[in-house]
């Protein structure tokens, strides 16, 4: 069957699909609220039905239908399979190395994909605390991969080296985490509203993959705070289908809170 | 309650009830502010609103936890800034590290083996910071890189449930986060709940009891005694009071805040009228098939 793409969508849709895109069908998937959220949901009512979603409260595979304040609000528990706790699922599920794919956001993220999202300042002088570690520590420690949802894609929030590791990517480069002891594989992917971006092999350095149809290579390099590894061919990143958008709009996110999708300018499929 | 809290001599170290914007006991809480308690240490794997209000009462010294914020109501203003002046000691980690150490506690080991935090600035800092709490080693089966760390026991755990029995078995209804392991890993355990139900009641359901009755020292009624967090199934967050209270922190004025919600009541009924009594309860309670 042929696809029919969307004419018209928003950046927070494009990230959506691209995250969603990133789960595969079966896999054990920890993800907060938010973005990172309706990506596993699209993913689920899409290609990957039989993926699973565990929060780090102790909810297993919910079924929210009101859009919620976060993990601690019940609106976020509703319709789940089992509930248990936090050392059951980010103890016996991602430090046994269950999970597949574990979704985090944060404040700054650098070229190795090391998270920041305990302070802004330095790690001497720091000029203001913020959520710090919460489990995103432990699910870039102990994920089998994890993806960074990162937005607005700014200078500021990508150094070339966070001010504050919070939760761990390639830490200084190849082998670090080998040599701390780390047991995850580490960043897989960072969306952002201008880019998805991975992760060179031999490197580990981040590397652009695809852009956002409204902005150019250039641009998101301008907006990077180091240098990006850049191959010589960038895709652009896939719009929604006509049925991922209905799903996002209609289901995951109909007051447009996360994918902005009654709210902010769209973009369309060419310049 | 004012007679339990008594029991609570200053530097206590209290595991908290809460997980950001639910199941926090707060009317405990309370009355710690009431009776002016000094130099706690409070420990939880998330931060939730009984500790930032704690905080901002000036009745604590340190907390130990795993971050966190009051979900996207905001930050935690009054933790986070205490951290930054440098009025509390941080002693942080990662959810799990801190559920690992209750567990350890829990156990009655000294310490516990991690696979979280390696190679992180958090634990650079718990290296510089707290270094008779962790130590790195080789595992003497594996020979691979351990975290060990070190057992968490605190002096009390105070846990908001929705049932409690004269014996003190607790049921907790909805995910439990670290309840189970702080409130094995206290040496004293206080439950506040919003029914006291017959033994009887109990037995018909003991596998809804997440806290048996043995472990348990005081039992303490506290109907609405999260607001104005949720605790499922009971009654609903009341956005509109944690609102009030973020923008009374947001300006630098949370005494005021303490002020007229907390020291100028003279205990939990008196704050419950306060806050906008029977209209504003019924409007919170939960639906029955959504439970919030």
């Amino acid at each position: 069957m042929k696809k029919e793409y969307a004419k018209e969508f928003t950046s927070g849709e494009l990230m959506a699909v691209a995250g969603a895109h990133l789960i595969n069908d079966g896999d054990l998937v920890i993800c907060g609220i938010g973005l990172s959220e309706v990506c596993t949901f699209l993913a689920i009512h899409t290609h990957a039905p039989n993926a699973k979603v565990l929060m780090q409260q102790g909810v297993v595979e919910p079924r929210p239908i009101h859009s919620s304040m976060g993990l601690a609000d019940p609106r976020e528990w509703l319709g789940s399979k089992c509930f248990t706790d936090y050392i059951d699922i980010m103890g016996a599920t991602l430090q046994r190395g269950l999970v597949d794919v574990g979704m985090l956001g944060g404040l700054e993220v650098d070229m190795y994909g090391n998270v920041n999202s305990t302070l802004i300042g330095t790690y001497d002088k720091p000029e203001r605390y913020f959520t710090g570690s919460g489990g995103a520590n432990d699910i870039a420690s102990l994920a089998k991969k994890f993806i960074v949802i990162m937005r607005p894609h700014e200078k500021r929030r990508f150094p070339e080296r966070v001010s504050f590791i919070t939760s761990p990517g390639f830490i200084s480069g190849p082998g670090a985490r080998e040599k701390v002891g780390l047991r995850g594989g580490g960043p897989y992917r960072v969306i952002t509203d201008l880019a998805v971006l991975g992760f060179d092999e031999k490197t580990k350095r981040m590397m652009l993959l695809a852009i956002n149809p409204k902005v150019t290579v250039e641009e998101v390099q301008e907006r990077t705070g180091f240098e990006l590894l850049i191959p010589k061919k960038v895709a652009t990143m896939t719009p929604p289908t006509i049925e991922e958008q209905k799903i996002i709009r209609e289901i995951l996110d109909r007051e447009g809170l996360y994918t902005g999708w009654n709210k902010e300018e769209p973009c369309s499929p060419k310049k | 309650m004012a007679e339990v809290v008594k029991t609570i001599s200053d530097g206590s170290h209290i595991a908290a009830s809460g997980f950001a914007a639910t199941r926090s006991a707060m009317a405990f809480a309370h009355e710690l502010i009431r009776q002016r308690k000094r130099n706690l240490t409070i420990s939880q794997c998330i931060a939730s609103m009984e500790t930032d209000l704690l905080v901002g009462a000036g009745c604590v010294k340190k907390i130990i936890y795993g971050g966190g914020r009051f979900d996207r109501f905001g930050p935690f203003h009054n933790i986070d800034k205490a951290k930054l002046n440098k009025e509390i000691v941080a002693e942080e980690y990662s959810g799990l590290c801190i559920c690992l150490k209750y567990l350890a506690g829990a156990l009655g080991i000294p310490y516990i083996p991690s696979k979280s935090l390696l190679g992180s600035d958090i634990l650079r800092r718990l290296r510089e910071t707290a270094p008779d709490q962790i130590a790195e080693t080789k595992c003497p089966f594996t020979g691979e890189t351990l975290l060990l760390l070190r057992a968490l026991e605190p002096d009390v755990a105070v846990i908001h449930a929705q049932q409690v029995d004269r014996e003190g078995n607790a049921v907790v209804y909805g995910p439990l986060f670290d309840t189970k392991e702080k409130a094995r890993a206290a040496k004293r355990v206080i439950i506040t709940a919003e029914e006291i139900v017959d033994v009887e009641i109990t037995k018909r359901d003991p596998e809804r009891v997440v806290i048996p009755g043995y472990r348990v020292d005081a039992v303490v009624y506290a109907p609405f005694g999260s607001h104005p967090t949720s605790c499922y199934r009971w009654y609903d967050y009341d956005k509109e009071h944690i609102e009030l209270y973020l923008n009374f922190c947001k300006r630098g004025e949370v005494q005021k805040y303490i002020d007229e919600f907390v020291l100028s009541t003279e205990n939990h009924w008196e704050y419950l009228e306060k806050v906008g009594g029977p209209k504003k309860l019924y409007a919170i309670k939960a639906d029955p098939y959504l439970g919030y």
